[in-house]
């Protein structure tokens, strides 16, 4: 059988198409198999962050609950005990005749009752909750200050928005263990709480003049990184952002950004 | 590409002005040079995503013994057709393999700004329009020969084409990459 010179034409020039063709249908499939695997990755990320917030909300639950029972606890035994040795010294006081030492022993278990309900009070979440950034910033600062270990100050701009329950007690921890974190580790002598009041979040500068570090070598596994660790989860769990500054010899500040929503 | 354009000056010379032909300058720099680039090409690219080694080695020693044999049967004086096909099956082979991997990878590539993918798409669709074009050799050459018809000749211009374009895109990304 002859074949014709534009049948020969038509048939090379067809398969040669159908070569090409074949070469762009992998390379489409290659395409939409990324772009689902793109769709998929993404999914699975979201999934393992949900996961992440998931666990993180239930272990502050725990946490806040851990907190509760202490705080009772303080409040229901060891403070009645101290109530009770304070009504007795007061008593045995009144009988003795002003003795300056029992006068001496009622006035440091007053004092160590009066500590013992702040602390309290601290670890109470849904006291906490009752107050303000601004009230129980003026807190920290009676109760530490009266401790007389260091100075804190505080500076105020703008005019203070409420904030919702759930991220009011969030940043009244990281703030609290800020203050743990210059306790344990920064001897430092002063430390200035800035709070900001802007329009769309509230940004507070804790600065201290302590010894400082070196944010990036700080590890995990010692009680400062922790710390850090646990801020910066918290702080992710309300969308706000915190970032830390400092080098050794030079003190510490750390920015925390808190948006309304 | 400096290598190909002295060829194709080299062939296009040797046709025209000599009127000798070029099948020779094809087989004896032309197609070894293809065949090793193309091979250290897919080597260096597909290494990091799986073990190439032994294929590359298989392929490489297949193409050398189908070069020298179907150089010995045909005298040294036509063109390497059946190596050629050899070659291009193989490396389409190994570019699909490519994408396999890329696709198992754990790792997300984007594919559309990835240099090595588009280099290899530039490489499987050269393989695919030549391996066509190369089927019909003698054929297109009766044509060529008989009508005066420059089938091939078009054809190699729309696959240079596909190449060139995709490894020039593949440029393009890894400047973009780089700034």
């Amino acid at each position: 059988m002859q074949v014709s010179r534009d049948e020969i034409i038509f048939i090379v020039v067809f398969i040669t198409s159908l070569f090409l063709v074949a070469a762009g249908a992998i390379m489409l499939y290659v395409y939409a198999y990324n772009r689902r695997k793109h769709a998929h990755i993404k999914e699975k990320d979201l999934m393992q962050e949900n996961f992440n917030r998931q666990l993180l909300e239930a272990r502050m639950e725990m946490q806040e609950q851990a907190f509760s029972n202490i705080s009772e606890e303080i409040h229901d035994n060891v403070g009645q005990m101290l109530s009770l040795a304070s009504v007795q010294l007061g008593l045995a006081q009144s009988k003795l005749s002003n003795e300056p030492l029992l006068a001496q022993a009622k006035s440091n278990i007053d004092t160590a009752l009066h500590d013992l309900r702040d602390i309290a009070k601290s670890l109470n979440g849904s006291y906490l909750q009752q107050l303000s950034l601004l009230q129980f910033i003026h807190r920290l600062q009676r109760r530490i200050n009266r401790s007389g270990f260091i100075r804190i100050e505080t500076e105020t701009a703008g005019r203070e928005s409420a904030l919702p329950e759930q991220v009011k007690i969030i940043v009244f921890r990281i703030l609290q263990e800020c203050v743990q974190n210059v306790l344990k580790h920064a001897a430092a002598q002063r430390v200035l709480i800035q709070t900001f009041f802007e329009a769309r979040h509230i940004r507070i500068i804790f600065e201290d003049d302590g010894k400082g570090f070196n944010p990036e070598i700080t590890h995990h596994a010692d009680s400062r990184g922790l710390g850090l660790q646990n801020m910066r989860l918290r702080i992710g769990l309300i969308h706000g952002s915190l970032n830390i500054r400092s080098t050794p010899g030079n003190g510490t500040q750390i920015t925390i950004h808190v948006p309304y929503e | 590409m400096v290598a190909v354009v002295v060829i194709e000056l080299a062939g296009a010379y040797l046709w025209d002005g000599l009127q000798l032909s070029t099948n020779s300058l094809y087989n004896f720099t032309y197609l070894p040079i293809y065949f090793c680039f193309s091979s250290f090409l897919l080597y260096r690219l597909c290494r990091p995503l799986f073990k190439i080694q032994p294929w590359i080695g298989t392929v490489t020693a297949l193409i050398v013994v189908s070069y020298l044999v179907e150089n010995m049967v045909n005298r040294f004086n036509a063109l390497s057709v059946k190596t050629f096909l050899l070659a291009n099956i193989s490396y389409i082979v190994i570019c699909c393999c490519y994408f396999y991997y890329l696709l198992k990878d754990e790792a997300f590539v984007d594919i559309k700004r990835h240099p090595p993918f588009w280099i290899i798409a530039g490489l499987l669709f050269f393989c695919f329009g030549s391996t066509a074009n190369y089927l019909f050799y003698d054929i297109l050459k009766e044509v060529y020969l008989k009508h005066n018809i420059l089938l091939r000749y078009y054809l190699m211009i729309l696959v240079n084409f596909l190449l060139y374009g995709c490894w020039s895109y593949a440029f393009l990304c890894k400047y973009r990459e780089m700034k």
